[in-house]
């Protein structure tokens, strides 16, 4: 009998872990995160929109990087206006708000964030028509947004504000064309310690990013402490003949940085 | 205990200023390296026994680690390949008596890392399909492959992109 028991205990056991487990994926979204980022609207399950793509488990939980494929492309009657992208488990769940437009092309993006602990990463879609459409993919990582600089802070901030903004190539005038921003930024969580003072360095980080094509907005931004140091986003926009890309930023400090890219050419 | 007198460090070594210190007829040379395995990185020299201790500067064995920069590593290398060490101590790996030859795994696979990289990021891919693509080949060459591969490639990548 007392064997029994033992194995129903164990068993009891392990129905209880796998219910444990299934529920903390969600646990954070169902209990307040869903309702403060979205209220009650409907937020559907559904990778037919965009899906997020990011490895199980992050050797570098600093440098995360994610994918988000948009399943269409971007057209004045159907596109993509914004992608959310949350961290259930990090101090500030919200990684960005990124805002497309029919001019982007294809609502894709590349970034690498910070993962603080084992969690759900989340890209939610709002279409033009205003329906929400969320993939998510459980990450294992943490300390990310504690983890020490990759660089020293000097070095960091002597280059603050330097941009990269490269076409990556260019096939066809029809079609839309990636490019690749990188700044040199460190994108300071707040939670980082300096490891000679022990104490804190203070936050600071891009918050706003805006990328225009001839003065058309191609992809606007809100980004907080969950992006990695020196920010890398990788987007598209379509080129219409000739023309110059911008892209700017803002950061928490209120320091403004930009860098220009002529289009059309073979500048490229 | 009453003898025992607490000594608290109170030199610093500084990059590019090697402290030769004297333990009695054992003159021993301290080097601090700029930026390479890590950001605070020191070898030891024996003259004596032409002995050097390079820490974790050189691998054998154990995959390579890069908390640091890659292109510093192979540039320290590069500079401690003069020394007439007869035997070296690694980090990582066996006593080995064939300088500067013993660095030459860790010399190949930071070479070929950002080799493959990049023309990665010349194509114009980005970091998280890098991680399963890059330097395979070295695999069979070192233990501990899965375990810090894709954390070098994340790290050189963003070395990289700045190029």
């Amino acid at each position: 009998m007392r064997k029994y028991l033992r194995v129903f205990g164990g068993l009891l056991i392990l129905l209880c872990s796998t219910t444990v487990l299934a529920v903390d994926e969600d646990f954070f979204w169902e209990n307040g995160l869903r309702q403060s980022y979205f209220g009650e609207r409907e937020v559907k399950l559904d990778d037919s929109v965009i899906s997020l793509e990011a490895p199980k488990r992050a050797d570098n939980a600093a440098i995360v990087p994610i994918r988000i494929r948009a399943r269409f492309a971007q057209s004045p009657e159907r596109y993509i206006k914004t992608v959310t992208v949350l961290v259930d488990q990090n101090p500030t769940p919200l990684a960005g708000q990124f805002h497309f437009f029919p001019e982007s092309g294809r609502a894709d993006l590349a970034l690498r964030i910070r993962i603080n602990a084992y969690t759900t990463v989340r890209a939610v879609a709002e279409t033009n028509d205003g329906q929400l459409f969320l993939s998510k993919r459980f990450v294992k990582a943490s300390g990310g947004c504690s983890a020490p600089m990759g660089t020293d802070l000097d070095d960091a901030m002597a280059r603050l504000g330097k941009m990269k903004l490269r076409l990556m190539h260019q096939e066809a005038k029809a079609s839309p064309v990636p490019v690749q921003l990188n700044i040199r930024h460190p994108n300071l969580s707040g939670l980082q310690m300096d490891q000679l003072t022990r104490l804190y360095l203070p936050a600071h980080f891009v918050k706003k990013l805006r990328v225009t094509y001839n003065d058309t907005p191609v992809l606007l931004a809100e980004t907080d402490i969950s992006i990695s140091e020196d920010p890398s986003f990788r987007f598209y926009f379509q080129p219409q003949g000739e023309g110059t890309l911008k892209a700017e930023i803002i950061d928490s400090e209120n320091n403004s940085f930009e860098t220009l890219t002529k289009v059309g050419t073979g500048s490229s | 205990m009453a003898a025992t007198d607490l000594i608290v460090p109170d030199r610093t070594v500084e990059v590019g200023q090697p402290l030769r210190l004297d333990l009695g007829q054992r003159p021993i040379t301290l080097r601090a390296h700029a930026t390479a395995h890590t950001n605070n990185d020191l070898s030891l020299y024996d003259e004596n026994t032409q002995t050097l201790w390079a820490g974790d500067l050189v691998f054998l064995g154990h995959l390579p680690v890069v908390d640091g920069s890659s292109q510093g590593w192979l540039q320290v290398l590069q500079e401690l390949s003069d020394l007439p060490a007869q035997r070296l101590v690694p980090g990582h790996g066996p006593v080995r008596q064939d300088w500067p030859q013993a660095s030459a795994p860790t010399r190949q696979y930071l070479e070929r890392v950002r080799h493959e990289l990049r023309t990665w990021i010349d194509q114009g891919n980005d970091m998280l399909s890098a991680q399963d693509a890059i330097a395979q080949s070295e695999r069979e060459h070192w233990l501990l492959f899965d375990e810090y591969h894709k954390r070098n490639i994340n790290k050189i990548f963003a070395e990289l992109e700045w190029e």
